[in-house]
């Protein structure tokens, strides 16, 4: 059995009687790139701040590396939480000093060397953090989650603030690490990125938990197919599809149709079942349901 | 404890706040002392005894007590720009627990109040030499080690206002405005109530000079009573202060 890296039981939080997060449960295993999915205020940051022992949580309990809730335990994390935060009259070696202090690093100039170029801020290692543009204290703030070359990266909405290209950086950054064996948490709320990035995730909606899988179950996991066929004549497939109980219409597309099939069927099954009805096909495609859809199917339900 | 003290000095000794308001104080309180000699009040001056050892100890301490307020303030917009950069949440993230927060800080208050010492010994002390005999050096010493009871009162008074109040402005407003009150309260009236109060407690420490306090005896009794007092005060800051931050969302 894998590894425990995080193990959180009935952990709520309350604010003034409203319940920011209630009643959660998570597990998250070692080398999981793990993604915490919600809207805003679905409870991701406060999930967060309860485990990394910046809020106090009204009820429950949590776990790192099956140690409780020792502060030390932090040491070993690389966490971001929210904002980049700095001291504004330091420049980004002195912060990261601080940083490498607080978590016992050794080889300190070695390791502040290393991640200031691997989030490409070398260049400006002596400027004042107040100088920086927003992407660059996002960046720094990436760079000393890295210090230390911790086991377990807690990153909330990292690529917040970030340009396309910082993005892409960051993202390529984030899956690189993950490659090498190491856990990630991830909290964010844009799709595409916790599609791309992890291997796992959790839908977080107003404190509640609505889901836990792997990303593959979480794309795939109908008990039908989805084809999307295209012909010149669309109204006369319509008809053969409507007279045929084991076919549906699932969706209309742009001058295709995704049909709904038996799960297990195979493109080139329905090929030949239109070609048999005199429908020579234009269009032939096995139709992924995106996240997006699947995030909005569960959210709303 | 090392490392804590570490960290707070990388934090500090960049901060050009602090800097700025230790140079002023660094220069007022010579200044003031020396300008002392200039005052002539209708033919009344100070009397040639405060630059010399005994007195010139407890008169050093007596003028730097002054400006203790802006060594006062150093700390509290030390303290709570941890809040304002949001830096205090981060180094709890990075792993350091609510007690050494609260206690890091606290080392700091007493490196202050160490440094501050040390420079109104100084103070004293040079001026005791140039007007007197340094064989008289440790006369009247004892007022030192009672300032550096004051000014450890003091810093913490300041600290605990940055801890339990978390905007800058207001700490320190706040921490002006009970020292005024204070003082007003006692010097109308409640004076039996107001000298067990922490600032009264802590400036009695070193009582204004030339001005008799009822003979050496009750001075050194009631410095003794006081000392106990005040450091129980430092002990209830500090406790208090973690108590809160033990409780609040960081």
């Amino acid at each position: 059995m894998a590894e425990t890296v995080l193990e959180i039981k009935g952990l709520s939080k309350k604010y003034k009687k409203v319940g920011a997060v209630s009643d959660l449960n998570l597990k998250v295993e070692k080398q999981m790139i793990f993604g915490l999915l919600g809207p805003n205020g679905s409870g991701k940051t406060t999930t967060l701040g309860m485990v990394m022992g910046v809020i106090r949580p009204s009820s429950g309990t949590y776990s790192w590396f099956d140690n409780g809730e020792k502060d030390a335990n932090r040491k070993r994390i690389g966490a971001l939480l929210e904002t980049p935060n700095f001291y504004p009259y330091l420049t980004a070696v002195q912060n990261l000093e601080i940083t490498a202090k607080i978590k016992e690093i050794t080889n300190v100039a070695g390791e502040i060397e290393k991640v200031l170029k691997a989030v490409d801020l070398w260049e400006r290692k002596d400027s004042k953090f107040r100088t920086f543009s927003l992407g660059m204290k996002q960046r720094l703030a990436i760079g000393a989650t890295l210090l230390g070359d911790p086991e377990l990266l807690v990153l909330d909405e990292p690529t917040n603030g970030l340009d396309p290209q910082g993005i892409a950086e960051i993202r390529q950054l984030i899956i690189e690490i993950g490659k090498s064996g190491k856990t990630i948490i991830i909290a964010s709320h844009i799709l595409d990125e916790i599609e791309k990035i992890c291997t796992h995730c959790a839908i977080l909606k107003r404190g509640k938990l609505l889901q836990v899988s792997t990303i593959d179950e979480l794309i795939g996991n109908r008990d039908v197919s989805l084809i999307e066929v295209g012909t010149d004549d669309l109204n006369e497939l319509k008809l053969i599809v409507d007279s045929d109980d084991s076919i549906s219409i699932y969706k209309e597309g742009d001058g295709t149709l995704i049909l709904s099939c038996k799960s297990g069927t195979k493109a080139s099954e329905i090929n030949q079942y239109f070609f048999d009805k005199g429908i020579v096909l234009s269009h032939l495609v096995k139709f992924q349901e995106s996240l997006e859809n699947q995030f909005l199917a569960i959210v709303n339900k | 404890m090392i490392n804590l003290i570490t960290i707070e000095w990388m934090k500090l000794r960049r901060l050009v706040t602090m800097k700025i308001i230790l140079v002023i104080y660094m220069l007022l309180v010579p200044s003031i002392y020396l300008l002392l000699s200039q005052v002539n009040i209708f033919g009344w001056t100070f009397p040639d005894t405060i630059w010399k050892f005994p007195e010139s100890y407890h008169f050093a301490a007596y003028i730097s007590s002054w400006f203790n307020l802006l060594i006062g303030m150093i700390i509290i917009v030390f303290t709570t720009n941890e809040l304002k950069y949001k830096t205090q949440r981060q180094n709890m993230i990075d792993g350091l627990s609510k007690g050494s927060i609260i206690m890091a800080k606290f080392y700091v208050v007493i490196g202050f109040t160490v440094f501050i010492t040390i420079y109104t010994f100084f103070i004293g002390f040079i001026f005791g030499v140039i007007n007197g005999d340094i064989s008289d050096m440790f006369d009247g010493i004892h007022q030192i080690g009672a300032y550096f009871i004051e000014t450890l009162g003091y810093f913490s008074f300041a600290y605990f206002f940055a801890n339990m109040i978390r905007l800058p402005a207001l700490a320190i407003i706040l921490y002006l405005l009970s020292t005024i009150i204070e003082a007003i309260a006692g010097s109308i009236a409640f004076q039996e109530y107001v000298q067990f109060l922490p600032l009264t407690t802590f400036s009695k420490l070193v009582p204004i000079p030339i001005i008799p306090t009822g003979g050496d005896l009750e001075m050194i009794w009631g410095q003794g009573g006081r000392t106990i007092l005040a450091l129980i005060y430092v002990l209830v800051f500090v406790f208090i202060s973690y108590k809160v931050i033990k409780r609040r969302d960081i």
